[in-house]
């Protein structure tokens, strides 16, 4: 048999000991800095998709917004009622309704008269909450402050969209 | 207990140990720093983008609102305020001129006459379309030393919608 090791010896008590100790400092370190890296990137997840869903949410307003006449703001500011043409059917304009109330953002659109409540539809995913929803009616614009938070992290979007004045 | 070679190292091997050392800390750190700063001008580079945005929609909506209280002031620099449940235009009189906001930013709006050429197309120069005015909004911001700015220029005209 070939002699592959030169020595036999092994090692020392003291040599394993700091061997030991070595490695376990440097897998404490490498685990502490995981742990934390991967609460950043939850923190950062969480932030993202609060951002998300308040720009998605706006997206959605500018839509709505885009052929507005009137906008009509409850007297809390956290219900506005869109009116838009209806350029199929000019009789019969459209209303749209954005309600924020238990968490969340609602939506719901019909001809005429606004929806009642129990047809509208939540705006932001699950998961995320609304806590602040208010609307204010400035000019021809209607200025939205929106407020969704998930877990540990908040996001505050305030947006100023203008509309067509009848 | 035993230990073979107790002669330990040399003070130059210390030396080039803490040399490299101090090159990596010193690369890391340059690198995180750097990072930080982009990061950091990029969030204030969108919010510039969003102060911007809001002027002009701003303008919008008292154009929308009624076109006299934008297509009669005189050109110049203006600032867009609230009155009750209107946005009204202020002159900006300041020296220099400009909005300050969250004390890091300067928002200009301003108001200036359009032209059409012979064409009837939006020129420099031309004859003055009265139904038509140019909106540029400028937002400035010091980012290390630097000032840096975002830009929106747009036309409203009196006709609704546009």
């Amino acid at each position: 048999m070939f002699k592959i090791f030169k020595s036999q010896s092994g090692v020392t008590l003291m040599e394993l000991l700091v061997y030991l100790g070595i490695s376990s400092m440097v897998m404490l370190g490498s685990t502490l800095f995981l742990v934390q890296t991967t609460k950043i990137r939850l923190s950062s997840d969480n932030q993202k998709l609060t951002q998300h869903s308040s720009r998605l949410a706006l997206e959605k307003m500018t839509l709505s917004l885009r052929n507005a006449y009137d906008v009509v703001v409850s007297a809390d500011g956290t219900r506005a009622t869109i009116y838009s043409y209806n350029f199929n059917d000019p009789g019969r304009p459209i209303v749209s309704v954005y309600c924020g109330r238990d968490g969340q953002l609602w939506y719901g659109q019909s001809f005429v008269i606004p929806p009642d409540d129990g047809a509208l539809s939540p705006v932001i995913e699950a998961g995320v909450k609304v806590s602040t929803v208010q609307f204010n009616k400035v000019s021809a614009s209607l200025h939205v402050r929106l407020n969704t938070v998930k877990n540990d992290r908040e996001s505050s979007i305030e947006s100023t969209i203008a509309f067509r004045q009848k | 207990m035993r230990i073979k070679d107790n002669q330990g190292s040399l003070l130059i091997e210390v030396m080039v140990s803490v040399a490299l050392l101090v090159v990596f800390a010193v690369a890391i750190g340059s690198f995180a720093a750097a990072n930080n700063r982009v990061i950091a001008s990029a969030k204030m580079e969108s919010l510039a983008a969003a102060f911007a945005k809001e002027s002009m929609e701003q303008a919008f909506a008292i154009k929308e609102q009624s076109w006299p209280s934008i297509g009669s002031v005189l050109p110049g620099n203006y600032i867009i305020g609230q009155s009750g449940n209107s946005y009204v235009l202020q002159s900006d009189a300041g020296m220099p001129p400009g909005e300050k906001i969250e004390g890091a930013f300067t928002r200009i709006v301003s108001i200036s006459k359009a032209f059409r050429d012979g064409s009837g197309n939006l020129a420099a120069s031309g004859a003055e379309d009265p139904a038509v005015r140019r909106i540029v909004v400028t937002v400035t911001w010091q980012d290390h030393g630097l000032t840096k700015k975002v830009q929106l220029a747009s036309y409203v005209t009196n006709w609704k919608g546009q």
